[in-house]
Parts: structure tokens; C-alpha cells; sequence
């Protein structure tokens, strides 16, 4: 009987040397695993956590037996973890911390000690990194395409400036094909030399404007030719242009109205430039059946505005975006247009003035430009 | 005998075709924009209509041929552009068009389109 309980004992105390010594195996793991643990009680007290639990939180054990509030303060989680004790299940959640961290928090209902209801454990994994270069992978795939679509807009603007530029030369290609081929048959039936010498000087005249046509183009694609050079004032460039455009407001019998804010302060500008922007801006509403230009100026902010309008016809509906492509014929109501590179200019100007150009044609009629160019930030306040 | 219409901008371009068809044996007028191919239709009467498509601030050749055929429902057409010609089509779908022309286009190729009208009509 004593044999028996001995070897009993002896068992026994064998099976709590190896309790102990997996306890032992058990607390070393944690307290060298570098991973994060936190254990809460039935209560959701906290019970016990990891040594690395301990350094993310800068906790000593005094925390234990609080609530889990006093190390981290954040309600969803702590919504999280009564709904995994109350459901039994697990759940996973992002946990942003003060510093800028990022961890997967991992919860897990625990009834190891056997109580009721049971305790939450919770892992917690730092995920920063891995979040940062998910990030960083977003912003270059954001960035790629907003490349694309910037490539693409240059295609299209090239298109319409292939487009346009095409008709243009097509124009006095045509003519010069049409009359060298009259040329030619005038030769063979050998009529008046003098009219082959008219012949011949309508096709010089047309090789000579498809030469003036390209270079156009050129100076127009060349990358820095707006970009302001110092300060001016937009009110005299506006009046300046008057000269400019004087006779042909005669010709066509168009009054231009002024409506300009004195107290207008000078901003940066190319000169010659907004020069130019202004005679288009009128030459389009003159060219299209105008009969009155309004050209206002104003303050808003830190802008200055600077609208051109006219009571001409107005654009014919879907045309409109089509405004300021080069060479084409944004036809106004009445059949009115002029296809060229004005508009085109003026708001490749605007933009090498860092400002912004846009255009409404109401129903009722007329054509309204609307620019805004940005005022230096040391410009007096209104 | 068919009478032509030459409606087109371009001076230079305006003038060999007229002279060309002129030296052909066809009756021909000329117009430079689409109000002024109104009024030399109202007198002239043409048979065949030869315009350009953009015809600067006063109305295009659709425009011009659409008016004409309210008057002559004969009337052969023939538009020529500078521009790509698929959206020239589009906006004529409803249009009788014998032929469409890109331009540069020679004189021989409209002279062809021209024979091929007086031969059929």
C-alpha cells in the first residue's frame, strides 16, 4: 500500500517538477518574446502583459488590476474587446498610437483561467512600416496617375494642335496645288505668259503664309516666353491695348467699355504678354458680331479679377470647351467664329501668369472671360 | 449643261478653281462666304454646289448647301475641308454628299467628281 502511494507520490511530484518547469518555459517565452501580449481578466482588468507590452506603453507592473483604459485610451478598442468577450469570438483591429505607430491589435476570448465571463487577450503587432510603404505605394500609384493623365491631356491638346494647325496649312497647300496645276496646264496650251505670272505669284504668296503659319506655331510652343518679369500694373496694360486695337473697333463699329478698380495693386506680369491677351480677348468679340466689349477689373482677396464680355451671339452649346484649342472654330450663334490661335494664347499667357482663365456664353446671350491672376502676398490689403 | 458654284475663303484657291472649270466649258460663279453664295445662287441657279466647310463668321458650306436645296432638291453637292473629314460627315449624315474632298485636293480629282455628276445626272 505504501509501495503504491510512494510511487504515486513520486509520480505526482515528477508531473508538478514538469508543470513547473513548462511554467518556467512558459514565463521565460514571454518575457523574452519580443511580441506584445496583453492579458485581460473577466473583468477586462488588466492581468498580465509581456515585457514588450510594457516598453510600447511605458507601463510598469503597478498597472495591474487597472482597467485597460489607463494604458491605452481609445473607446474603439475597448468596444471591441467587450464585444469579443460577450461573443466569445475574435476580431482584429488598427490601433494608431500618440507617436505616429500603427499596430494590428489581434483580440481573442480567453477562458484559460476558467472564469465567467472570460478574459480578452490581446496580441499586438507593429504594422508602421508596412503601413508607411503601403502608403508611399499609394501616393506613387496616385502619382502615376495623375502622370498619365497629365499625358494624356498633352496628347490631347496636341491632337487639337495638330488638328487645327493641319486645316491651317492645308489652306495655302491647297491653293498652291490648285495653282501650279493651273500653271502647268496653262503651259501646255501656252496662253498669256502674264497670267502664268499671276499664277505663280498666288503660289509664292501662299508658300509664304504657310511659312508665317509655322513659325506662329513655334513661337506659341516655345515652353518660356509669358512667364511675368516684374511688377506692372494690369489697369495700364488693359488701356494700353486701346491703341492696339482702335482702328479695327472703327472698322467694325464696336465700343469698348472700362469699368477698372483704381486701388488695383501692381502685380507680376509680362508685359507685352497681357498686352496681347487683351487685343485677343477683344479681337475675339469684335471677329465674332459684337457690338460692345466690357472689360472690368476688381479685387477679390488676394486676386485680381479681370473679366472681358460681350453681347455678341453666343457660343453655340457644346462648343465651349472647345474655346481654347488651337486653330479650332468654336462657332457662335449666327455661324460667327474665327478659327486661329488667339483664344489659345491668351490662356496659355494666364497660365504662365500662375492664373486662371474661364469662359461662359448664357443662354440669352453674350460671352463672359473671366481671369484671375494672383496679387503678390506683400500687396497692401483692401 | 451644268452650272457650278465655287463657294471658298481662300482667294487664291477661289480663283484657280473658277478659272480651271471656266476653261473647262462650265458655266461657273463664284461666292467667298456663305451669305454671298445665298445671293449668286438666287440669280445663278447652279446645278452643282463645290464649297468648302469653314467658311468664316457668316455660316459654313452645310449651311450654304442645305439653303440651296430648299430651292434646287438636284442640287450635287461637293464640300472640301481643310479639317479631318469625319466630323464633316457626321454633321452632313442627313445630307445628300456626291464627294468629299480633304485639303490639299487637286484639280484633277474635283474635275473627276464633276464629269462623274454631269455623266450619271
Amino acid at each position: 500500500m505504501s509501495k503504491d502511494l510512494e510511487s504515486i507520490n513520486r509520480e505526482l511530484q515528477r508531473q508538478v517538477e514538469a508543470l513547473t518547469q513548462a511554467n518556467h518555459a512558459l514565463n521565460h517565452l514571454l518575457k523574452r518574446t519580443r511580441t506584445a501580449v496583453l492579458f485581460l481578466d473577466s473583468r477586462l482588468n488588466i492581468q498580465d502583459f509581456t515585457p514588450a507590452l510594457g516598453e510600447l506603453f511605458q507601463v510598469t507592473r503597478a498597472v495591474l488590476s487597472r482597467p485597460l483604459r489607463d494604458i491605452i485610451a481609445d473607446p474603439d478598442l475597448e468596444s471591441a474587446v467587450q464585444k469579443v468577450q460577450a461573443g466569445g469570438t475574435a476580431e482584429e483591429q488598427a490601433l494608431h498610437t500618440a507617436d505616429g505607430r500603427i499596430y494590428m491589435v489581434r483580440m481573442v476570448a480567453d477562458d484559460a483561467a476558467g472564469g465567467s465571463p472570460a478574459g480578452v487577450l490581446l496580441t499586438f503587432t507593429d504594422i508602421t512600416r508596412f503601413m508607411q510603404a503601403q502608403e508611399a505605394s499609394q501616393q506613387r500609384l496616385a502619382l502615376t496617375k495623375a502622370e498619365e493623365k497629365r499625358q494624356a491631356e498633352r496628347l490631347s491638346s496636341l491632337g487639337a494642335l495638330a488638328a487645327g494647325m493641319a486645316h491651317e496649312i492645308n489652306n495655302p497647300l491647297n491653293a498652291i496645288l490648285m495653282n501650279a496645276e493651273l500653271g502647268l496646264m496653262s503651259l501646255e496650251k501656252k496662253v498669256d505668259p502674264e497670267r502664268l505670272v499671276q499664277i505663280l505669284h498666288r503660289i509664292v504668296d501662299d508658300a509664304k503664309r504657310g511659312g508665317s503659319i509655322t513659325r506662329n506655331v513655334v513661337q506659341f510652343a516655345r515652353a518660356d516666353n509669358y512667364v511675368p518679369q516684374g511688377l506692372g500694373d494690369l489697369n495700364e496694360i488693359i488701356l494700353a491695348s486701346r491703341k492696339l486695337v482702335a482702328s479695327m473697333l472703327q472698322r467694325y463699329d464696336v465700343k469698348l467699355n472700362f469699368q477698372l478698380e483704381p486701388e488695383l495693386p501692381k502685380l507680376k506680369l509680362h508685359q507685352t504678354a497681357l498686352e496681347q491677351a487683351v487685343v485677343n480677348l477683344i479681337n475675339y468679340a469684335v471677329k465674332s458680331g459684337a457690338s460692345q466689349v466690357n472689360i472690368h477689373t476688381a479685387r477679390a482677396g488676394d486676386q485680381a479679377l479681370f473679366t472681358v464680355s460681350d453681347d455678341g451671339p453666343r457660343i453655340v452649346p457644346g462648343e465651349l470647351g472647345h474655346v481654347f484649342d488651337p486653330f479650332y472654330t468654336t462657332r457662335r450663334e449666327g455661324g460667327g467664329g474665327a478659327a486661329d490661335l488667339g483664344l489659345s494664347l491668351v490662356h496659355r499667357i494666364i497660365s504662365d501668369h500662375g492664373g486662371t482663365i474661364d469662359v461662359e456664353s448664357p443662354a440669352e446671350g453674350g460671352v463672359q472671360f473671366r481671369i484671375k491672376l494672383c496679387l503678390p502676398a506683400d500687396s497692401p490689403h483692401a | 449643261m451644268h452650272k457650278i458654284l465655287i463657294v471658298e475663303d481662300e482667294k487664291n484657291a477661289r480663283t484657280a478653281i473658277t478659272t480651271f472649270f471656266k476653261e473647262c466649258g462650265y458655266a461657273v460663279e463664284s461666292a467667298a462666304n456663305a451669305v454671298e453664295a445665298v445671293a449668286v445662287a438666287g440669280r445663278f441657279a447652279p446645278t452643282i454646289l463645290i464649297s468648302d466647310w469653314m467658311l468664316g463668321e457668316q455660316g459654313d458650306g452645310i449651311n450654304v448647301a442645305r439653303r440651296l436645296r430648299q430651292f434646287n432638291p438636284q442640287l450635287a453637292v461637293i464640300f472640301v475641308s481643310g479639317y479631318s473629314l469625319d466630323r464633316l460627315r457626321q454633321q452632313c449624315r442627313d445630307l445628300p454628299v456626291t464627294a468629299f474632298f480633304e485639303k490639299p485636293v487637286s484639280l484633277i480629282e474635283l474635275s473627276s467628281a464633276v464629269s462623274h455628276i454631269a455623266e450619271t445626272g
